[in-house]
């Protein structure tokens, strides 16, 4: 079978003031494996069960822990671009997107992004599955983020 | 709210083939937050939000979106896809309810 890198996922990380300027968030785009030979488990769980699976009540390290299985971590500051307002506007809607350098072929593309905010009650907020028709691993999605503070000053 | 489940797809007006392109997806719908009782505990209950988002391109699926409860009220998604036949862009989104959302769009190329 081709080639991949052994399910290696590389994070970016941000930051950004939140609405009342106190603390600072930070956001965190994990990768997921390179190439569809490490396919494992995700890709393949049923859609319902995974999503309810997805949306969990823990610790920002239960959720890489349990989404990454333990692969290694690498700094992915040069590959993904993650793209998020300074100062939103609205804290309702705050779009985050994500870019993530890498060719799109066949034997090697990006399989997943996961968007993970780690001040949040269930951290994991996003996953988007890509098929190398995708043409580039790239997503936006409208992010609240005016619930993630409710639940910090608490 | 009549209008929920409205798509709204947003794609660009000049396409060639080849061309890797971007498009916006918008849906109406409350995207029901969590609600906590006096005692600040979670009520449970079904909360009734996008879960899932289906793009297909010539029938073949280019993107899934996993969402949570954490998106926003009447969400955006976009995505890329490439344009290597003029055809059928759609994109699906489905809520836990059970409501079942799409819109389309045809590719054509100028």
């Amino acid at each position: 079978m081709e080639e991949h890198d052994g399910g290696h996922s590389v994070m970016a990380r941000t930051s950004m003031a939140d609405d009342h300027g106190m603390t600072r968030r930070t956001v965190l785009a994990a990768l997921g494996a390179f190439g569809v030979a490490a396919a494992g488990g995700l890709a393949t769980a049923p859609g319902m069960a995974h999503a309810q699976a997805l949306a969990q009540n823990e610790s920002v390290e239960d959720a890489l822990k349990r989404l990454f299985a333990g692969k290694p971590m690498k700094d992915g500051a040069a590959v993904i671009k993650l793209e998020l307002p300074l100062i939103a506007e609205n804290g309702a809607v705050v779009p985050v997107s994500v870019t993530v350098d890498s060719p799109m072929t066949p034997t090697s593309y990006v399989k997943h992004i996961y968007v993970v905010a780690d001040k949040n009650r269930i951290p994991v907020v996003t996953r988007v599955t890509f098929a190398p028709e995708a043409g580039r691993a790239f997503m936006t999605c409208a992010r609240s983020w005016s619930r993630a503070t409710a639940r910090c000053s608490r | 709210m009549s209008d929920i489940g409205k798509v709204r797809l947003r794609v660009p007006s000049s396409i060639k083939a080849g061309d890797v392109v971007q498009v916006r997806a918008l849906v109406i719908h409350p995207m029901e937050r969590i609600e906590r009782d006096t005692q600040g505990k979670i009520i449970q209950k079904n909360y009734n939000y996008i879960n899932k988002v289906i793009v297909t391109y010539l029938n073949k699926t280019v993107a899934t979106f996993d969402t949570t409860q954490n998106v926003a009220e009447n969400p955006f998604f976009s995505f890329t896809f490439k344009a290597t036949d003029p055809g059928q862009l759609k994109v699906q989104f489905l809520d836990t309810t059970g409501g079942r959302y799409e819109g389309t769009a045809d590719i054509k190329f100028s």
